[in-house]
């Protein structure tokens, strides 16, 4: 046995291995899920330089090779962000929802832009994600009231989009979605409001306290 | 009739001034989590050490919660969810806390065979605020293995702890003070990392009387020769006695309690840096540095410039102005104060004082220890926790070399410090 400053060997030992007596031996093992996450990007990489040649060597007009590598960066995102960073469940759903958000306006704009995610693709995507986040507060009763900050989120998300719209030329079902999905995220947020009583107003209170 | 379950309105509070950094700087490779100990003269229960801090809990807000973000600031919240599990200790010290797979809560309790260990969260208390939980923990499970002694004692908290929650540096700051923090880069001490999260602990026991004695030789109270001791160390090993053109700063926490008269269990400390700029081309000796050292630290520790040193940041806190903005570009306005002040300190030297427990737990407890995990430009810190006769003062260190422990070591034994040393064994790989 030795020291462990001067590495002398110590005089009236009881063992020869050097060990602590007073902690647990920890080995450092290499955590699993850190090596899949560097495989994943890893093939991602290679997938997406390999696309990209292909599209190059075969051009016709579309960069769908970015569309490719925008969907892997998705699926890196979602795989890093959600399952290896333990986060909260409404974490977890917005950083989908925000993600899914940048990819759908992406496709729109390397397919020549006509405008279908601002239109259909994102409202309906807000709107599922208000909805999710509407029966996780009903199920989760613990705690519901924190939920109100993804309705209000979404809520603003939606409003932005119709003002988007409606400023713009957009087709009369364009608007007719997006005030749709709007008006739905609106109730939501406003019975969640009057009928949360005070648990909504004091979370309301904490979360915008200056 | 189906009784319906009664959701009640969760208590909340605000974070002091010191505990809004944490959870923006926290991250793995730096988890702003301490850990304090108490060793007992026997072997632990863990099934009586679960029922001890169920026990005890429900009293303790402070630790009963979990942080939320608001959109201005963190704040706290009542934690009802159950104890995450108790168990035997298995990871290194002082990892990150993800409240996510934690039940939400900011602290853990595990042990190993005699010891116990509280891993708190630094922005739920600071280390007085821990001890004051974990000595409750102590005795609650001293009580459930002992239950002859319930005929001497009651099964309630003692006397002398307290659940007081003040923000103390909001009740004592005096407002529109001048920016105190330093931001001259230290030396800074680098070597070979141990592969992430891997930490090495060294503890060294030594009897309270041959320090006091030894700081008495050189004039200077415990807790300045151990900070001229730790300076001494870094400069003959690390600098090999050569001048620099950067100071070797330690930074020292200092506990305000005693200062303002209050009790509070919330964080309530401040930093003040000793600095040692060893200029001249001549080596200095440990009485030239020591002298440096203590002048250094006396002018700095007194009520008036405490004062001044928390309340500059609790003005920025109150200014309307910076209130108002939204959380996320406050983060990174903290984030960026941090990284600039960070580097200012070479390392940190946190000294706990002297410890007392009651009669009759006094008799199964051995001692107390603790550990601080690294920050931003500090690979090594010093911890130290004294108890009846025994000083325990810990390194803890994410740099493979030991030469500072050990020439601090060296140092105390010169001055007829009589030292035992235990390690967690990191050295030996």
């Amino acid at each position: 046995m030795k020291c462990p400053l001067c590495n002398g060997v110590l005089e009236g030992a009881d063992s020869d291995k050097s060990e602590s007596l007073t902690y647990p031996d920890i080995s450092t093992s290499l955590r699993k899920m850190q090596f899949i996450i560097r495989i994943v990007v890893f093939l991602a990489i290679i997938a997406f330089v390999t696309v990209v040649i292909v599209n190059y060597a075969t051009f016709s007009g579309v960069y769908w090779s970015l569309l490719v590598g925008a969907e892997l960066c998705y699926g890196c995102f979602v795989l890093i962000y959600i399952f290896h960073e333990r986060r909260s469940l409404q974490r977890m759903i917005i950083g989908q929802m925000l993600a899914a958000a940048v990819v759908l306006l992406l496709t729109d704009f390397l397919v020549g832009w006509q405008g279908w995610s601002l239109s259909i693709a994102l409202p309906i995507t807000f709107l599922g994600v208000d909805v999710t986040a509407f029966v996780l507060m009903v199920v989760a009763i613990d705690g519901w009231q924190s939920y109100i900050m993804t309705e209000i989120g979404t809520f603003l998300l939606n409003s932005i989009l119709l003002a988007l719209v409606g400023t713009h030329d957009w087709s009369r079902f364009s608007m007719i979605m997006n005030l749709v999905s709007t008006g739905i995220t609106f109730v939501i947020l406003l019975g969640t409001i009057m009928l949360g009583g005070k648990m909504i107003s004091n979370e309301l209170y904490r979360r915008f306290r200056v | 009739m189906m009784s319906r379950k009664r959701v009640k309105n969760l208590k909340w509070d605000k974070l002091d001034n010191t505990a809004n950094l944490f959870p923006v700087i926290a991250h793995e490779g730096m988890s702003n989590v301490y850990r304090i100990s108490v060793v007992l003269k026997e072997e632990i229960v863990g099934d009586l050490l679960k029922q001890a801090v169920e026990k005890v809990l429900p009293y303790f807000d402070i630790f009963k919660c979990t942080i939320k973000k608001g959109f201005f600031w963190f704040y706290f919240e009542e934690n009802n969810a159950k104890l995450p599990a108790i168990k035997e200790e298995d990871t290194y010290p002082c990892m990150f806390i993800n409240q996510h797979s934690n039940n939400n809560y900011l602290f853990k309790v595990s042990y190993y065979k005699k010891r116990i260990n509280l891993e708190v969260f630094h922005a739920l208390t600071d280390g007085n605020g821990a001890l004051n939980f974990l000595r409750e923990i102590t005795y609650a499970y001293i009580r459930l293995a002992h239950p002859e002694l319930m005929e001497q004692v009651s099964d309630t908290l003692a006397p002398e702890t307290s659940l007081d929650k003040e923000d103390s540096y909001v009740q004592n700051y005096k407002s529109k003070q001048k920016k105190t923090y330093k931001t001259t880069k230290a030396v800074v001490v680098k070597g070979e990392k141990l592969p992430m999260n891997q930490f090495a602990v060294i503890h060294g026991i030594m009897p309270v009387a041959d320090i006091k004695q030894a700081a008495k030789k050189y004039g200077m109270t415990i807790n300045s020769y151990i900070v001229s001791a730790y300076t001494y160390a870094i400069y003959k090993s690390y600098l090999h006695g050569a001048p620099s053109a950067k100071p070797i700063t330690i930074a020292v926490p200092v506990n305000l309690r005693p200062y303002f008269n209050s009790d509070t269990n919330k964080n309530f400390f401040v930093v003040v840096s000793s600095q040692f700029l060893p200029e001249k081309e001549e080596e200095y000796t440990f009485e030239e540095i020591a002298t440096i050292v203590k002048k250094s630290l006396e002018e700095q520790i007194n009520k008036e410039n405490l004062e001044k040193l928390f309340s500059y940041n609790v003005s920025n806190e109150k200014n309307l102005m910076l209130r108002s903005v939204p959380l996320f570009i406050k983060k990174l306005a903290m984030k960026y104060v941090y990284m600039a002040s960070a580097k200012a300190n070479t390392s940190t030297v946190t000294n706990l004082g002297m410890i007392k427990t009651s009669e009759p737990y006094s008799a199964y407890i051995d001692r107390f220890q603790a550990i601080l995990s690294m920050s931003h430009g500090q690979n090594i810190k010093i911890t130290v926790f004294s108890y009846n006769e025994d000083m325990v003062l810990t390194f803890s260190a994410n740099i493979r070399d030991n030469d500072i422990q050990k020439t601090f070591f060296r140092k105390l034994s010169e001055d007829g410090i009589k030292v035992s040393i235990e390690t967690n064994g990191v050295y030996y790989e």
